[in-house]
């Protein structure tokens, strides 16, 4: 027999509400190496802007290096979160609860890291509010014809509505954490929800506003990184100046996206015990998403190489040619291996249900995906159309070294911070879930465990 | 005449859905409904019209297509870039802004239809309210005549409401 609507609901928010509880020693352990990562990070961009952007590796004609590398690769990340959140609440499928507030959390926070880089990269750094549309003291705007301002009018719109669709899904959740919420916490928590009730009234356009959030994600997400692609497709380089980089771009963004997702939320699920809201179908699902977007890379990779040949353009030619053979080969053989050919073992359903076989191959594709953004921007720009300017091998330093590990430990603490603060599954929807169940008689989980 | 606040409260969202559309349907009071969850059922029973929410996202769209078109196309007139023969307003930069500021405009604006319409945010509850709305109970609140108390009380206790309380 079903228990009654109101005992599951209860017990699915004891289970949700309990991953706020404290955190012990592993916690703060972890933060404090984050943040102790994090500080050299900041330490080293404190450096840069002492000494000027000469401590980076840049030398002629590589002026584009690990920034926008990262760049690119985090705005990458933010790519599947609101958009695979968005995309499954369009289509309702169940599976969606356990996945979505981790993501969304995950977008938010990608694209907050990624927005810094063109930020670092700048020679003035504390000159980059000069991106922003205003009339300055020259009566002169910005030139909207760059796609450097369409980069900061699409990331930070992507920003706002990111924040917006994670923040609305929180709201019934802030409302019963404000009753429930651990110690001071619960003041905060009846700030943010805003005085929600859950009457019928706030539900009904509640359900609709989201709806149209969703909906204004999905063609945001595409778009965002298409102008990003353009960033390069618009500048005559060869290995740039191509009609395939916006969907390559969004597709190596959705692989990059998924890869994330499935590297956090495998050790948010074991270390919070919350094996019944992300099942193995959960992460069986991810693989085959993986899966897919792999195979399109692929596709995208080979096309690269035979429109460089077909085209009969000589510099596409040797470009592609140099990416194969040259200096940068090396890391075009690891970023294939990783993107193309290491996914295809997610063929297999034993591995794509096997999560530490699924974790390794995520840290894989992440890997290969850094490497795929190296590759475009410094490959590139190292042979461009004057063989005289062709130079050395472009090599990091350790201030690009610091920065980008700080960039990473910048995106995982601020994800330990939220999951210890927010619910990282909305209760809301899983109750909704719940109820339909036990309308239908059926068990009160969401997805049942069908591996 | 002073009017009468009845509240029930129910255990699941298809006794409220009960109560909510049978007090509407004999006409006795103005029904409001509060759940931990969207109930589908609830609504259907007290919402038969689309939320105008859509109207505020339209209309945001629409003013950030304006702005994101007709900026970038002053900026370009007021200091014309005339570069190589091309256009003096090129229309890419157009669509790219236009769509983007379209995009969050559409996007504010439905929010801003959401916390106009849904009384947000609000510093005091509701009256009769109470916290297990947003945790585990769902409950029907109906203000009606003190002449058709006795009718609304029989009709929330026939659906399956519990600790009914009343407020004059």
């Amino acid at each position: 027999m079903t228990a009654r609507p109101g005992t599951e609901f209860r017990r699915l928010s004891d289970d949700i509400v309990r991953t706020l509880d404290p955190p012990g020693a592993v916690y703060y352990g972890t933060i404090a190496v984050l943040l102790a990562i994090l500080g050299f990070g900041v330490y080293a961009f404190y450096y840069q802007v002492q000494n000027g952007l000469g401590v980076a590796g840049y030398q002629h004609p590589v002026q584009w290096g690990v920034y926008i590398t990262n760049f690119v690769f985090w705005i990458g990340i933010t790519h599947s979160g609101t958009l695979i959140s968005a995309v499954l609440f369009l289509f309702r499928a169940p599976w969606r609860t356990g996945v979505a507030r981790a993501s969304e959390a995950m977008t938010v926070f990608a694209i907050m890291i990624g927005a810094l880089f063109p930020i670092i990269h700048l020679g003035r750094p504390y000159f980059f509010y000069w991106l922003m549309p205003y009339i300055n003291e020259r009566q002169l705007y910005v030139n909207f014809r760059s796609p450097l301002i369409w980069d900061f009018v699409a990331i930070m719109t992507y920003l706002t509505v990111s924040v917006t669709f994670l923040y609305v899904g929180l709201i019934p959740d802030m409302a019963e954490l404000q009753h429930r919420g651990p110690g001071w916490r619960r003041r905060v928590y009846r700030i943010l929800s805003l005085g929600w009730v859950g009457s019928d009234r706030q539900w009904y356009h509640y359900m609709s506003l989201y709806g149209f959030l969703a909906a204004i994600a999905i063609p945001l997400a595409v778009s965002v990184h298409s102008i990003v692609s353009w960033d390069f497709a618009t500048a005559i380089t060869p290995g740039w100046h191509s009609t395939i980089f916006a969907p390559y771009f969004v597709s190596g963004a959705i692989f990059s996206g998924v890869a994330m997702m499935i590297m956090l939320l495998i050790p948010l699920r074991t270390v919070f015990g919350l094996d019944a809201y992300m099942t193995r179908l959960h992460f069986e699902n991810l693989g085959k998403l993986l899966l897919t977007m792999s195979l399109i890379m692929g596709y995208a990779y080979g096309m690269e190489f035979f429109i460089a040949w077909y085209s009969g353009n000589i510099f596409e030619r040797d470009t592609f040619l140099d990416r194969a053979t040259g200096q940068y080969a090396p890391f075009t053989m690891v970023m294939f291996a990783c993107n193309v050919v290491i996914p295809l073992l997610l063929f297999s359903k034993r591995i794509r249900t096997h999560l530490g076989a699924l974790m390794a191959i995520a840290i894989a594709a992440l890997i290969g995906m850094w490497i795929e953004r190296y590759v475009i921007v410094v490959s590139s720009l190292s042979r461009g159309f004057d063989p005289a300017a062709w130079g050395e091998l472009y090599q990091p330093t350790w201030v690009e070294v610091a920065l980008t590990a700080g960039s990473f430990a910048g995106f995982f603490l601020l994800f330990l911070v939220f999951v210890k603060v927010f619910p990282c599954i909305s209760i809301s929807e899983l109750k909704e879930g719940a109820a339909a169940h036990s309308e239908a008689d059926a068990s009160p989980t969401v997805v049942p465990e069908t591996v | 005449m002073s009017q009468v606040r009845i509240l029930a409260v129910f255990d699941d969202g298809a006794g409220a859905a009960r109560a909510a559309s049978s007090v509407r349907t004999q006409d006795l009071g103005e029904v409001q409904a509060y759940s931990p969850t969207p109930d589908h059922a609830i609504l259907g029973a007290l919402h038969h019209d689309v939320s105008p929410i859509r109207l505020f996202t339209l209309l945001g769209a629409g003013l950030g297509c304006f702005l994101g078109v007709a900026l970038p196309a002053y900026t370009m007139l007021d200091w014309p870039l005339i570069t190589g023969g091309k256009p003096t307003i090129s229309i890419p930069p157009l669509v790219v802004i236009g769509f983007a500021v379209a995009m969050l405009l559409g996007a504010l604006g439905g929010v801003t239809g959401f916390l106009s319409l849904s009384r947000l945010p609000a510093l005091s509850r509701p009256v009769l309210y109470d916290h297990r709305f947003s945790e585990d109970r769902f409950g029907v609140v109906v203000t009606c005549d003190p002449a058709q108390a006795d009718s609304v009380r029989a009709c929330l206790e026939q659906a399956g409401g519990e600790e009914l309380k009343e407020q004059k």
